[in-house]
């Protein structure tokens, strides 16, 4: 039987917590390429290239994680991985105010629409987000998912968390398995 | 350490988006240059009246004045209020919205009043007419309430019959994704959401999906997506043109039916490991 590998991109900005989803998720120990930051960022290490983990689902079946800065000055790491994606998370990091711009790129430069590729959007550190400051969260990031024809599902997830984690794959999951529009629901005739 | 108030009127500008666009794209340029600057406060919107609450030093605030009363977006700026403060009000202050005519917006009003009212004073007319549209309590329109819902129980069977016929010969679709502040993102849910948000579909064939476990579970989160107004309903009765289609094997080619069955064992394979990862 041929195997699979499928590749899923999770990219988000400094401090979102890409590198400890990828660590909570993997298998293996991530092949990551953090270095000691150079200024205040509010944690001493930051990744400067691509975090690469792995979930092997059976002996034929593996699931690529990688994860990439959410800056556009790095889309040249974002196209070694933009290739037959099977799916695309966007980390969002709570408490700061968002960065609309930088996700406007990473929408721009990934096409999901256009590419067909799930889309799911974490809200990190959001512990303690009361449910009226995360509506006010999502509220912004629903109106830039509008702006490049996206619905996709925004949720709150701990990176830390397995639990929390699975529910991002899951949900690309969902939306990778919808009924395909042979078998229409409805058919222009 | 002084504190501002400034009353203005937002103005849209063509070609730039729709005017919530253009409010957000305001607030957020607003919220990220009085980060920048070390200044809290508050950025109310009624209409098209806003008021800002600013506090921070003199030096500050008086550029974020500056750069408000050039903004194109912004017209009839007038500082409504400006006092010198001995610590900020608005300093734990995070975003946050509050929906219209609710009881914590009465409560927002009232604190606001109670500690800044008697300092802000209108120069003109039209800024007393503004203000009034802050804190002259107007007549709000009832909210929709937006409710955290718990899993959905089984609905009893004649509300369910009932509730079917709404239903039963409607092609609907999801604008969007519930929030998990709206509804509890159940497997089912999200395999309903997932489908309803890529293409209408007609009752029946979602019934015929089996994404719901039953009838009356379908219907339920049907009924709650519709009163969190994220559904669309469309009557296929009378559409010449709509069909349900029942054969769901249509012009799938050879290549086709490859990807497809490999996509189906790497998702099976997928959510075996999730459910097992799980317990």
């Amino acid at each position: 039987m041929d195997q699979i590998y499928n590749k899923l991109a999770i990219v988000g900005e400094v401090g979102a917590g890409k590198t400890q989803l990828i660590n909570t998720i993997s298998e293996i120990s991530p092949f990551a390429t953090e270095a000691r930051s150079s200024v205040d960022i509010g944690k001493e290490f930051t990744t400067v290239g691509i975090d690469y983990g792995r979930l092997s689902l059976d002996a034929d079946i593996a699931l690529g994680l990688f994860g990439l800065p959410g800056q556009k000055r790095f889309s040249l790491l974002w196209d070694m991985v933009n290739t037959a994606l099977w799916g695309l998370v966007i980390l969002v990091k709570y408490g700061e105010g968002i960065n609309i711009d930088a996700i406007d790129d990473i929408l721009s430069h990934f096409q999901p629409l256009k590419n067909n590729v799930p889309v799911v959007v974490g809200i990190s550190h959001s512990e303690n987000a009361t449910a009226e400051e995360l509506d006010v969260l999502m509220e912004f990031l629903e109106h830039v998912l509008q702006g490049h024809g996206l619905s996709a599902p925004i949720m709150p997830v701990d990176p830390r968390d397995v639990e929390s984690s699975l529910m991002l794959l899951q949900m690309i999951d969902a939306i990778s398995n919808t009924e395909e529009p042979e078998g229409a629901q409805l058919h222009v005739g | 350490m002084k504190r501002i108030a400034c009353i203005s009127t937002i103005t849209t500008q063509p070609d730039e988006g729709d005017a919530s666009t253009q409010l957000m794209a305001l607030y957020n340029s607003t919220r990220v240059y009085n980060r920048e600057n070390d200044i809290t406060g508050v950025f109310l919107v009624s209409d098209s009246s806003c008021l800002q609450i600013m506090e921070g030093n003199a030096e500050s605030l008086a550029n974020a004045i500056y750069r408000i009363g050039r903004d194109p977006r912004i017209s009839d700026f007038s500082v409504v209020m400006n006092s010198n403060a001995d610590a900020a009000e608005f300093a734990g202050w995070k975003i946050r919205i509050i929906g219209a005519g609710t009881d914590a917006h009465l409560d927002f009003i009232a604190r606001l009043k109670e500690s800044l009212a008697d300092k802000i004073q209108a120069k003109s007319s039209t800024d007393k007419t503004r203000l009034e549209r802050f804190f002259g309590r107007p007549e709000l329109p009832t909210p929709t309430p937006t409710t955290i819902l718990a899993t959905p129980a089984p609905a009893p069977a004649n509300i369910s019959s009932t509730s079917q016929k709404i239903y039963d010969d409607c092609v609907v679709s999801v604008s969007a994704w519930p929030r998990p502040t709206q509804m509890r993102m159940t497997p089912e849910l999200i395999r309903l959401c997932s489908n309803l948000t890529k293409r209408p579909a007609h009752f029946e064939r979602i019934l015929a999906l089996k994404l719901c476990s039953s009838t009356e579970k379908l219907t339920h989160y049907l009924s709650v997506l519709e009163s969190l107004g994220l559904l669309k309903t469309h009557s296929s009765v009378g559409v010449p043109n709509l069909r349900v289609v029942s054969n769901p094997s249509i012009a799938a080619n050879t290549t086709e039916q490859a990807v497809n069955k490999t996509a189906d064992r790497f998702s099976r394979v997928l959510r075996r490991f999730i459910a097992s990862a799980k317990s």
